[in-house]
């Protein structure tokens, strides 16, 4: 049940894109899903789209990972693209019944909104596959590092956040065990009226809160015996490492920027 | 005599605790010296408040009268930071208390508060990790690891702090017993090595056996302490205060009661073979 959750869902295969500074894959994946909107032609996307390929080859990862990445997707994507195909209006009109029609314009956005879609997951998937939960944890303190100055409690939150991850396992595993359990006693999930099936979730829940709220206090006498006395001032044990390939990724997707640009006001 | 010429490292005087909005006390008056370099096991039924004066001692609870020495450090809310450096704390949930994402994350947890620099972080991370045989597990996540290995892993935490006295609140409870022998051989070995204080918390009666000196603890009271041997023989307060019998002990008793005549002094499993075979091989 659990198995299908993409988040977190490294695969190691230590390529170029795997050694990147978890910052740089960060920021420049979020770039990326910005600049996406400047596309507005065939060659735009045929460059993002070219561009977004390159990327998921250097990565090495088999392609079928990026194909799970779309697929719980797939439903909203063919919504948005069938909502913009029927109401969209402009250009030569193939086909028409009441304020349903198909047009030139239509058919286009629909292309368009498609690419943008599968573009931006790719690009999000790459980063979760090549890098680790974790690493994303301390790219997002190391990048809001420059909200402590003005109060952010960002120590705090990095904690909560590598914390969360930590726990997002064990507590899966234990919300099976629950489960389990609560089947052995006669509990029956995933069947009757949905009123149904949401009474029959309340025996997991709240088990599972009460026995968070145990961890929550455990962890807690643990890490003060430990030593530990709030964010401030603490070292560090992973370190994270800007290199010359982080620069010349940037330096990448700056070019690729240049291009699209090109594309889209000169041809 | 000797025992009072040596340095006392935890000194507990008086200790009274109960907990907020409950009358009886956990604590009861206890009063008791650990000195340095001893292995002190305190045994006590459920609820007999044996968690509750660890916790005491690394004040992670205040007490309500009484006074806690650590280390010539006399514990209250000034020097609680000093007292929990000295002291090194594995509790009984594996799972509960890992706090980092990876082994080697959670070994330099404890070095992170104490704001180590990085270079010797990384150097004593790996030495502890050494220590108790996980240095090839360094970079897996809490999730794959057994109970035994995540307890090992919450050692070398406390090893790379290089405490004066180290605390196990049932910390072998919960794993099986191959993991609890492992447990307890490997701290044995550390002790060896680094001379440090242990007190052990502890359910499992055969663990005691290898104390310095034993308490038993009974309704927040210390009802009686000594060394193990003579203790655990002392079966008939053992029983009723609700405890188990060592394997050894347990042998004993139940040939007394088929009027078998034993003898009065403690023996461990293999001295029991050995007498009983003794006895078999004279009787021919």
């Amino acid at each position: 049940m659990f198995s299908k959750v993409l988040f977190g869902r490294f695969v190691p295969t230590n390529s170029v894109i795997h050694k990147l500074d978890p910052r740089a894959k960060l920021v420049l994946s979020m770039y990326f899903i910005v600049i996406i909107f400047f596309a507005n032609s065939w060659q735009t996307y045929a460059w993002l789209a070219a561009f977004t390929l390159g990327t998921i080859l250097l990565t090495k990862v088999p392609l079928g990972f990026f194909w799970d990445g779309v697929r719980p997707l797939i439903f909203i994507i063919v919504l948005t693209v069938i909502l913009q195909i029927f109401f969209s209006s402009g250009g030569h009109v193939y086909w028409q019944w009441g304020i349903l029609s198909i047009t030139q314009f239509g058919l286009i956005n629909g292309a368009y909104i498609f690419c943008r879609f599968v573009l931006i997951i790719c690009m999000s998937t790459v980063l979760t596959l090549t890098t680790q939960p974790l690493m994303i944890a301390d790219a997002v303190e190391s990048l809001l590092k420059p909200l402590t100055k003005i109060k952010v409690p960002v120590y705090e939150l990095a904690l909560m956040l590598s914390i969360a991850l930590r726990f997002v396992p064990t507590l899966m595993d234990e919300s099976q065990k629950i489960m389990n359990a609560q089947r052995a006693r006669g509990v029956n999930f995933g069947t009757g009226s949905l009123w149904k099936r949401v009474k029959s979730l309340i025996p997991i829940l709240i088990p599972l809160f009460i026995s968070a709220f145990n961890r929550a206090e455990d962890l807690a006498t643990a890490m003060e015996a430990r030593g530990y006395s709030g964010g401030e001032g603490r070292t560090k044990y992973r370190l994270l490492h800007w290199h010359t390939a982080d620069s010349v990724a940037c330096f990448v997707m700056v070019a690729a920027t240049i291009i699209l640009l090109t594309l889209r006001y000169f041809t | 005599m000797e025992r009072q010429l040596m340095n006392n490292i935890i000194s507990v005087q008086n200790a009274i605790f109960s907990y907020p909005g409950n009358d009886i006390h956990v604590l009861n008056d206890i009063s008791f010296d650990v000195s340095q370099g001893e292995w002190v096991a305190i045994i006590g039924h459920n609820g007999s408040g044996k968690s509750t004066l660890a916790k005491a001692i690394d004040g992670l609870l205040s007490l309500d009268s009484g006074q806690v020495v650590v280390d010539g450090l006399e514990l209250n809310e000034n020097t609680v930071w000093d007292v929990r450096s000295k002291i090194g704390f594995v509790f009984q949930n594996p799972d509960n208390q890992f706090v980092g994402a990876t082994v080697a994350d959670d070994v330099a947890f404890g070095l992170e508060n104490r704001h180590v620099d990085h270079a010797t972080m990384v150097a004593k991370v790996d030495e502890a990790l050494k220590l108790v045989r996980m240095d090839k597990y360094a970079d897996r996540e809490p999730a794959g690891l057994s109970g035994g290995q995540k307890q090992r892993v919450a050692l070398a935490g406390v090893i790379a702090m290089q405490p004066k006295i180290v605390i196990l609140d049932e910390a072998t409870s919960m794993l099986d017993p191959q993991g609890r022998q492992e447990v307890i051989e490997l701290l044995h070995e550390l002790k060896q090595r680094y001379k440090f204080t242990v007190l052990t918390i502890t359910h499992d009666i055969d663990e005691t056996a290898l104390a310095d000196r034993l308490f038993v603890i009974d309704d927040g009271s210390l009802i009686s302490s000594g060394e193990p041997e003579k203790i655990l023989s002392d079966s008939k307060m053992l029983l009723e205060k609700g405890l188990d019998l060592p394997l050894g002990e347990h042998i004993k008793h139940d040939l007394k009661e088929l009027k078998i005549e034993v003898p009065e002094e403690y023996m461990n499993s293999s001295q029991v073979v050995n007498w009983l075979c003794q006895q078999l091989s004279s009787m021919e």
